[in-house]
């Protein structure tokens, strides 16, 4: 069988240690460290974007972001929170806050967080500042929904990345470009005969094409969700959510 | 063809809002429709407006679709509270971005919910979604029927 990547049968283990519910389980131990710093390292762009809305500038942001999660791993002050901590999202946002109207003078200096060094990269920080830019005009959210904005596209192109990254490795890149647009939905959207023509195959094959990668994309998109909730919480209800919040942004 | 309203583009498939432009790390499609995959709800292959469920292949194709008209088109669906059949009329992406007619779908709903007669649909739920879709539960009657219903639908 096939390996998948940044899973278990991979012979990685990277995915399961990666969960907010190993935080919760056992927050004061290196396992827990080492999983909370990868959910930061995945997750740090929400942040960026509310510290953006909140006046600072793109250095700024920057600086506030990365002292946070070395100021979040050095200080340990996740283990001292409630256990039944929820979402990780909330926790993050809830914490970040605090830091910023505590902590940010205090850890200024700070930009490593013991064994955890957190280092933006010219294009995640690119991306990043894409993210804050992306909401359309159309949607008027306050700083929190503009977070949790953030937040859902994260979440959604982390799973993208992931099937692009297995259909890439197994060949069929072409067949991901190709399908993509009805993934993705959008503007200027080709027709299933356009398409079919293009790869040369019947329509038949191209809606059974499809219909694999829409599972796929499914099936990662909800295993990212799953790694940033609590152990009660539940991935639908947490997708109903992010989408309630691209609602709330439409009808003011 | 892009669909404009107040320079905001739109999405094709579910008429959300998009980003002006995409950007390396970022996705450059809907959000709404990436979201709306992982659901469970899609997992029946089937499409939900609210407790309406409407047949649909996995695919995407609309199995029971008994009209379409200038605001929008109609199905058979099945109220799953109740396990009946029912015709639900929704809204077109095109219309749905237009508060307009948005509005004159409300009116119609209204205007018909008044109307009680055995040779005329009566409307009996007027339901909003997000981000933008609304649609109106008419009681069932003969496919038939709903052909002249529909036409009807296009000259309103």
């Amino acid at each position: 069988m096939k390996g998948i990547p940044g899973t278990l049968q991979e012979g990685g283990a990277t995915f399961a240690t990666t969960h907010w519910s190993v935080v919760e389980a056992c927050a004061d131990d290196e396992t827990a460290d080492s999983a909370l710093a990868r959910l930061c390292q995945d997750y740090w762009p929400p942040l960026y974007t509310f510290a953006r809305r909140r006046g600072n500038n793109s250095a700024d942001a920057q600086d506030l972001v990365q002292g946070f999660f070395a100021y979040l791993l050095q200080s340990k002050a996740y283990a001292q929170t409630d256990r039944r901590k929820g979402k990780f999202r909330s926790f993050l946002l809830a914490s970040f806050k605090n830091y910023m109207t505590d902590a940010w003078d205090k850890t200024r200096a700070i930009k490593r967080g013991g064994d955890h060094e957190f280092v933006l990269l010219d294009d995640e920080v690119e991306a990043a500042e894409a993210l804050y830019r992306r909401v359309p005009p159309a949607m008027k959210l306050d700083d929190e929904q503009q977070y949790e904005h953030a937040w859902a596209a994260a979440l959604a192109a982390s799973a993208l990345q992931r099937t692009q990254y297995e259909f890439d490795s197994s060949a069929k890149a072409r067949l991901f470009h190709a399908l993509k647009p009805f993934l993705t939905g959008g503007i200027g959207l080709p027709s299933h005969e356009e398409v079919a023509r293009r790869l040369d195959i019947s329509i038949d094959t191209l809606r059974s094409h499809l219909s694999r990668l829409r599972a796929r994309y499914r099936e990662l998109l909800r295993e990212e969700v799953a790694r940033t909730i609590g152990m009660a919480e539940d991935v639908d209800d947490e997708l109903r959510h992010l989408r309630r919040i691209l609602a709330a942004g439409h009808y003011c | 063809m892009p669909l404009a309203d107040e320079e905001v583009l739109r999405c094709e498939q579910c008429g959300a809002p998009l980003a002006s432009a995409g950007a390396p790390g970022t996705i450059s499609g809907c959000l709404n429709c990436l979201l709306l995959v992982g659901l469970n709800e899609t997992e029946s292959t089937n499409r939900c407006f609210q407790h309406y469920e409407v047949s649909v292949s996995s695919d995407g194709v609309t199995l029971w679709e008994l009209g379409r008209g200038a605001m929008g088109t109609t199905y058979h669906a099945i109220d799953t509270n109740l396990g009946s059949p029912v015709a639900l009329k929704v809204i077109g992406v095109r219309c749905s971005t237009d508060p307009g007619a948005r509005e004159r779908f409300r009116r119609e709903a209204q205007a018909a919910a008044q109307l009680r007669h055995p040779n005329v649909a009566t409307v009996f739920h007027f339901g909003e979604l997000p981000p933008a879709t609304v649609f109106t539960q008419w009681s069932w009657s003969k496919a038939k029927r709903w052909k002249r219903v529909c036409v009807a639908m296009d000259h309103y």
